[in-house]
């Protein structure tokens, strides 16, 4: 009764998206990591990223692939001055502080773009080709944005797990100050650490851009942030490699609930928006983790 | 009440891999004043988490007033007529000392009905801890001695009939330490409160004050028994002499 | 020590809440003054009025315990839609729709209340924050895409009300009722957040912001009490969204009474006054409205002519302001207001 075709297409789309969900949620697993910061602000973050690659993609014609890097280093560079101008102080302050500082700043980036942007809603094309397959069509710029975020989550991933900086970076979120007798630089560890998850964020949102090509606009990324959190409380708030696994998990919960919610639309003639509902079912998955597995489900 | 006050039937619990109550049992009776020694590592703190309700114990059940209270959560213990102090004292530090004190006559098993009557019992209590002169000052304002006196105060404006006290006497000088466990004694017969008392290093005074000790180490019961019987045990002496010089 | 009889705390704790509202009871009866003084500058007294409600709604929850709620706006939501639904569905109730639709969005907010904080309100600060996070949208989303009440269009009911309440009993709901409701609004508010202040709950609320493991271990149901703030807070906030974007407003429309702006806003009204205390809010929507009214009206022309969408340039401006303000006290925000709330408000009680 299900067409064999879309449910293989639903599995590709679920795997793609997936993989992009994952670099996206590993912004913010790095940031609450190191620093025990939650990033409420984090989808003005995605919406910059996506921005960045829309302006040189569609303004000066660079390769939407080359942006992802460029948004990294603006991203990093942003981080780390929000390190030095705020964050500096709230490392370690109530909660309240440091959710209440987030959300201003992503309350002001996001202001300061829709002044900047107009709350238009923009898009760009980047066609590269399709590939058929068994019926399905999978878009070859959809798979390359995949493929860049599973490329940044593996250097993220190498940087924590195979490097002096990634011992160090351990040993600070263990015991900051035990780590600071040893001589390492804590007050660098959590500046760099807010930078590099400020940049993977911002590349994220590029790397979505490239992926969905449509919809920039400055409030894109607040329906990202609950998603990106739904995804780092699955993973475990903090883990690195759980990001991508819980963001795969995510793209086939999402379109397994599409899919199903298209079936309720048709068996009973139903006048619903089943991609919107979707949506809606994100924020009960949501509810249901944190109610029956807080700690995440990738956790050790 | 037949039985006794606070009855602890072998509870274990461990931490990962680590165990750190082996099948404790100890038990209390009204009015009585018990003193739980032990070296740093022993278990103490982690006896009184279970008694108190933070944590749930692997095995082994908690009996207090003859009902079982392994599977309430802490508030419902308190009702019950259950207190404690901290070992690092946690007073909440922007109220004052009165208005600490009166959030414990609040939700104690005293149950204070309103604000006026909380206060009166708050300021009653200060008076017997020595405290009334500090009653307006903020609570983050008090030297660790008098935190400590403060969260003595907090924990009898709840009326107990059990009082669990970490460390109290730690880090005082021998005058405070007399002053203090007179204070508990006074109380104690006052107003037929028991009192169970971790202690790291015996002191004159534990030994003067105390009627029975029990001596945890690594997690077990090794000795048990009247303070000079148990001092003096070789069992006893030895994880002492082994530790502190 | 405990005195007798039943009736005395009572009345002791009435006593003690009577005390501790007088300051900002006067203050509104002062503005209620001038809304029948100034008949000109009602829009601006009744724009004061919802900001100084939207705070003090999310005040006793926040200001009291020190959790954010991010999904504050949607109880504001179930209020309005509360209210629509019972004139869309039940017209011929006349003037009776008034208070089944406070109703309707007092229970829809109640629940809501207790589902999102039976499960988060258990968890800690952050996991509190990211649950409260997806409520806006998980709402929002279930009534777009499941297509209900309207869906994404909305219910839009001004001819139903007219039919409920005649075309006289439209004007006067639509203006001075329902601005008078938002007065009556104001005092049950204050009236709550003190009876708070002088009770258990409110010594509960504060051992809970001070020290939460300490409050637990020492015999205070936590969840207990930071459920009731917060269903206070959701229904005060639901009342408030059914009066002045349903009555007043007589249009509901999900992009709109979902806006996360709303609850920015609240943030930064409670911020600016002073959370946990009675004038806070108050204070704090003064403020916010007067700076707003200056910005629009000298600075905003100007703008226009750089060619700069001067429209919301606020939002940007007070984030900046909160932002300075966390990072100016790093000892917390709560830090800085606990002082205030035991100066202003506890001390008060306790003489």
């Amino acid at each position: 009764m299900v067409d064999p075709a879309l449910v293989l297409s639903s599995v590709v789309t679920a795997l793609l998206v997936g993989c992009i969900y994952g670099v996206l949620t590993l912004g913010l697993n790095i940031v609450f990591g190191v620093l025990r910061i939650v990033n409420v602000g984090f989808g003005a973050f995605v919406m910059l990223g996506a921005y960045i690659t829309y302006f040189l993609y569609k303004d000066y014609g660079v390769n939407p692939l080359l942006t992802i890097p460029v948004s990294f280093a603006i991203g990093f560079a942003l981080g780390y001055a929000m390190y030095y101008a705020a964050f500096r102080r709230l490392v370690g302050a109530p909660e309240l502080s440091t959710l209440l500082a987030t959300f201003a700043v992503g309350v002001l980036i996001q202001e300061l773009a829709r002044i900047a942007w107009s709350p238009d809603i923009r898009g760009f094309t980047w066609d590269i080709g399709v590939l058929e397959l068994a019926g399905v069509r999978i878009v070859y710029s959809k798979v390359v944005a995949a493929l860049s975020a599973l490329a940044v989550v593996a250097g993220v991933y190498y940087l924590f797990t195979r490097t002096r900086f990634g011992l160090a970076v351990r040993a600070v979120v263990q015991d900051p100050e035990g780590a600071m007798v040893v001589g390492i630089n804590v007050d660098r560890i959590y500046a760099v650490s807010m930078a590099l998850g400020i940049g993977v964020t911002v590349a994220g949102g590029s790397i979505l851009a490239i992926y969905l090509q449509q919809g920039i606009e400055p409030y894109m990324g607040i329906p990202y942030t609950l998603l990106a959190f739904v995804i780092a409380v699955m993973a475990g708030l903090g883990s690195i490699l759980g990001s991508l696994y819980a963001g795969i998990l995510f793209g086939f919960f999402e379109a397994a609930s599409f899919l199903a919610f298209s079936m309720i639309k048709d068996a009973l003639g139903l006048d619903i928006l089943p991609y919107v509902l979707t949506r809606s079912a994100a924020f009960f998955l949501l509810l249901l983790t944190l109610l029956l597995k807080p700690e995440g489900l990738f956790r050790r | 009440m037949a039985g006794p006050l606070l009855k602890v039937e072998n509870v274990t619990k461990r931490f990962g891999g680590v165990v750190a109550l082996d099948r404790v049992s100890i038990s209390v009776d009204e009015g009585e004043l018990v003193a739980i020694i032990g070296p740093n590592g022993s278990g103490k703190t982690t006896l009184f988490n279970v008694i108190n309700g933070v944590y749930r114990p692997d095995e082994g059940r908690v009996y207090f007033r003859g009902v079982d209270v392994t599977d309430l959560p802490p508030y419902k213990r308190v009702e019950m007529g259950l207190a404690r102090t901290f070992q690092i004292p946690r007073p909440w530090p922007g109220l004052t000392v009165r208005e600490n004190v009166a959030v414990g006559a609040f939700f104690g098993r005293a149950r204070a009905r309103s604000v006026s009557e909380a206060l009166e019992v708050a300021d009653s209590v200060l008076d017997i801890v020595g405290l009334s002169g500090k009653a307006d000052e903020v609570a983050a304002r008090l030297t660790v001695v008098e935190k400590k006196l403060l969260e003595l105060a907090r924990a009898l404006a709840m009326r107990p009939k059990l009082l669990l006290l970490d460390e109290i006497v730690a880090g005082m000088s021998p005058s405070d330490v007399e002053k203090v466990v007179d204070t508990i004694v006074r109380v104690r017969d006052e107003m037929g409160i028991a009192v169970v008392a971790l202690v790291e290093h015996v002191i004159r005074a534990v030994r003067r004050a105390a009627e029975r000790v029990i001596v945890l180490h690594q997690g077990r019961v090794i000795a048990e028994g009247a303070p000079d019987e148990v001092l003096s045990n070789p069992k006893v002496v030895e994880v002492y002499l082994g530790v502190t010089q | 020590m405990a005195s007798g009889g039943g009736l005395e705390p009572l009345l002791d704790t009435l006593k003690a809440a009577a005390r501790k509202a007088g300051p900002a009871l006067a203050v509104y009866l002062v503005l209620l003054a001038a809304y029948f003084i100034f008949p000109e500058r009602r829009q601006l007294i009744a724009t004061i009025l919802f900001y100084a409600l939207l705070g003090g709604a999310f005040n006793i929850f926040m200001g009291m315990t020190g959790y954010v709620d991010f999904g504050y706006v949607a109880f504001l939501a179930m209020g309005a839609y509360g209210m629509a639904i019972a004139f869309t569905y039940m017209a011929d109730l006349g003037y009776w729709a008034i208070p089944v639709g406070f109703a309707i969005g007092a229970i829809l907010a109640s629940i809501l209340a207790g589902i999102v904080g039976g499960i988060a309100l258990r968890l800690r600060g952050a996991y509190f924050a990211i649950a409260t996070i997806g409520v806006n949208e998980g709402i929002r989303f279930l009534i777009e895409g499941g297509n209900l009440l309207g869906g994404s269009v909305g219910l839009l009911f001004a001819g139903k009300i007219k039919e409920a309440l005649g075309d006289d009993g439209f004007k006067m709901i639509t203006s001075t009722g329902s601005d008078l409701i938002l007065f009556g609004l104001a005092f049950l508010t204050v009236a709550v957040t003190a009876l708070i202040l002088s009770t258990r709950v409110g010594f509960a609320l504060q051992a809970i912001r001070e020290d939460e493991d300490a409050a637990k271990a020492l015999g205070i149901n936590v969840t207990k009490y930071k459920l009731i703030a917060f269903t206070t807070s959701a229904v005060l906030a639901s009342l408030l969204g059914a009066t002045f974007w349903s009555l007043k407003g007589n249009y509901v429309e999900p992009a709109r009474v979902f806006n996360i702006h709303y609850t920015v806003e609240a943030i930064i009204v409670v911020m600016l006054g002073g959370a946990g205390t009675l004038l806070g809010p108050l204070v704090g929507a003064v403020i916010y409205q007067g700076f707003n009214f200056a910005l629009n009206t000298y600075v905003a022309p100007f703008l226009r002519e750089l060619g700069i969408h001067a429209l919301g340039i606020h939002l940007p401006i007070f984030a900046l302001i909160l932002l300075a303000v966390i990072v100016a006290m790093p000892e917390g925000i709560v830090g800085y207001l606990r002082a205030r709330v035991r100066s202003r408000v506890l001390r008060e009680v306790l003489a």
